[in-house]
């Protein structure tokens, strides 16, 4: 991973393609290095919260300007992504927390979709790798027997 | 319901995958770390596939429905090989490659689920061929006999009269008590239809089915329809019956596995096919053979473009069979039927089956064609010739008569044989081939009404101890076979 300082501030699928949008968008203006000087078109069309880490980056990246835009590209489409389905709209201060959570079980750097499926009623699924796991309620309540529902409804009633 | 199925797989293999690219037929799908090659796979929106093989980041699949498949849509794996419903419920249906019901009978009964792709049997399994398989064309079980067990290729142009053959071979045998079975690989829907019509109009429905792939489904689909076939063979076979099976055609079946092939970036060989097209189809036709329960009796179909048979799918279909029923576009133009060319059609293992005296017939009629081929030749020049070479030609016509025959009079070898003899032993020398026409056609027809008859000459053949010997008997007393014209 060349440009890990760059990939460290981006944490879902949504901030990725935009950025990939943007540098897609710029890609062409740099071509053969006869177009404007890649920090102009950081400072241009690359929004505030990226423009100063990838102008650092740049700086510490051996190449011309092409080059690193293909590099960064490369790297931002090879991060795996991890897929959280709940049955609710996350805040940003929520996916800064599953992030972290998650971030300290899986080492290597990654992003994350989430997707909001109307079916589910609390926890959550989550797809790592093609690995499948189903932590919602919904798995726990069909796994309940008939036996042990019934007891349950005698108490409640 | 596609919902539930993909829902229920997810769960029970935790593995979910993404479609990450769609190229006509096939897909390459990121995510199910543990997908084995050949395993089966579902899409959420109700498709499934087929893995071919995987790559670090894809696993390659086959798709085998004709469902929309969109990139980024879920698919699950199964944890299964392919397998596909074969059973007994299977006979007297129309089912497609994946063992579903295409003939609005609805769903099958009496099937049990069984892989499709299998090894075929080693060498310890077989049995020499012993049954002769007739076809009811006298041409064909005089000149190019079959035997239960053999796998003959059948090639020639289109519209040469190859599925005509085989629909009247798949009666003839059905009425003898073989189960039959019409593989479509890739055909029109009508012709599909058609077969499938084919088979009720003539009653045939306890013996024989139908498993066809239109040319308007998947590839997978059709790359399918000789596995499924084969399977629905051994079925039966293990069942103790004889089974006749035809692979309508396989160069439709190379041509589709080429599209996959190529799509899939294989490196093309000869005429762009897989370098792995020979060891496809011998995989498929040496499931064929006689063994200890029953025989696979296999009919591939090869097509071949304006009489060339040197084509590359048409020759390697003809080395791993034994033998081959060539059908000549010319002699079809000539008004021949059915149009098989005895000189260019080969069979390796028939003659071993056939009784003593058909086989004299056979070589008897064999050396006769040639030897009249020769004479028309060389007339052809206008050359003057004797009366005993006249009398050969009008007897050559009468033979040539005699071997075109209508695809609804299906006659047993040994009517043919016994016919054969009447000509060659002179008895209607004298008659006009008018005259000789309505003779042969009541003598097919008294041979086939007449169990009597029939036994008659059945007994008197088995009586007989050569051919040489009937052509006397037949000089000295002719009453048996006239008394089929009274």
């Amino acid at each position: 991973m060349k440009h890990s300082n760059v990939v460290r501030h981006i944490l879902t699928v949504d901030e990725r393609d935009s950025l990939v949008s943007i540098l897609e968008s710029i890609k062409p203006k740099i071509f053969q290095d006869r177009g404007v000087p890649l920090t102009n078109l950081i400072d241009s069309s690359i929004p505030v919260s990226f423009a100063g880490i990838i102008k650092e980056d740049k700086a510490s990246f051996l190449g011309n300007d092409s080059a690193y835009l293909e590099s960064l590209l490369s790297d931002l489409e090879s991060i795996p992504v991890l897929l959280l389905r709940a049955g609710f709209y996350p805040s940003n201060l929520t996916i800064q927390k599953v992030y972290a959570f998650f971030a300290s079980t899986v080492l290597d750097p990654f992003f994350i979709r989430f997707e909001y499926d109307v079916r589910i009623i609390g926890g959550i699924i989550v797809v790592w790798k093609g690995r499948y796991l189903d932590l919602t309620l919904n798995s726990y309540f069909e796994a309940i027997s008939q036996e042990e529902i019934e007891p349950l409804l005698k108490k409640i009633s | 319901m596609n919902d539930d199925v993909f829902q229920y797989y997810l769960q029970k293999t935790k593995e979910v995958g993404f479609v990450a690219q769609s190229v006509h037929s096939l897909i390459y799908i990121s995510g199910l770390p543990h997908a084995r090659p050949g395993e089966l796979v579902v899409f959420k929106n109700g498709g499934n596939g087929q893995v071919l093989s995987l790559s670090k980041d894809y696993a390659e699949v086959l798709l085998l429905s004709n469902t929309q498949v969109s990139v980024g849509s879920e698919v699950a794996r199964t944890n299964e090989t392919l397998q596909v419903g074969i059973g007994d419920g299977l006979l007297g249906r129309l089912v497609n490659p994946l063992g579903n019901a295409l003939d609005n009978k609805g769903t099958l009964k009496n099937v049990s689920p069984f892989y499709i792709d299998r090894d075929p049997p080693s060498l310890l399994e077989r049995r020499p061929l012993e049954k002769s398989l007739e076809t009811g064309v006298s041409i064909v079980d005089m000149v190019v006999p079959l035997a239960k067990g053999q796998r003959e290729l059948i090639i020639g142009d289109r519209k040469t009269g190859k599925t005509e053959f085989l629909l009247q071979t798949m009666e003839y045998q059905a009425r003898q008590g073989t189960i039959c079975i019409y593989a479509l690989i890739g055909q029109r829907m009508n012709d599909i239809q058609k077969t499938h019509d084919f088979i009720i109009q003539k009653k045939i429905t306890d013996q024989c089915l139908i498993i066809a792939s239109s040319s308007s489904q998947s590839a997978g689909l059709i790359y399918l329809t000789p596995f499924t076939a084969m399977t629905a063979a051994e079925y039966f076979r293990d069942q103790g019956h004889d089974v006749l099976l035809i692979l309508d055609d396989m160069t439709t079946h190379a041509r589709v596995y080429r599209e996959i092939s190529l799509l899939a970036k294989r490196f093309p060989g000869r005429s762009s096919f897989p370098g792995d097209i020979f060891f496809l189809h011998a995989k498929i036709v040496e499931r064929a053979g006689n063994f200890k329960n029953g025989s696979i009796t296999c009919l591939p179909v090869a097509e071949s473009v304006l009489g060339d048979i040197s084509g590359y799918i048409q020759t390697n279909l003809m080395s791993m069979t034994d033998g081959h029923i060539y059908f000549d576009i010319d002699l079809y133009d000539k008004g021949a039927r059915p149009a098989v060319s005895p000189f260019l059609s080969v069979t390796r293992v028939g003659h071993q089956v056939q009784t003593p005296i058909a086989k004299q017939a056979s070589r008897e009629l064999s050396s006769f064609l040639v030897n009249y081929e020769r004479l028309k030749q060389f007339t052809h020049f206008g050359a003057e010739v004797g009366e005993s070479t006249q009398s050969m030609l009008r007897q050559g016509e009468k033979i040539s008569r005699f071997l075109s025959q209508r695809d609804d009079i299906s006659l047993p070898v040994t009517g043919s044989v016994y016919f054969f003899a009447g000509i060659l032993s002179g008895i209607w020398n004298e008659d006009s081939l008018e005259v000789f026409t309505g003779k042969m056609e009541k003598y097919y027809k008294k041979y086939i009404d007449n169990q009597t008859y029939r036994s008659q000459i059945e007994q008197l053949l088995i009586n007989t101890n050569n051919f040489k010997d009937l052509l006397t008997s037949l000089k000295s007393d002719s009453s048996l076979i006239q008394s089929a014209f009274t």
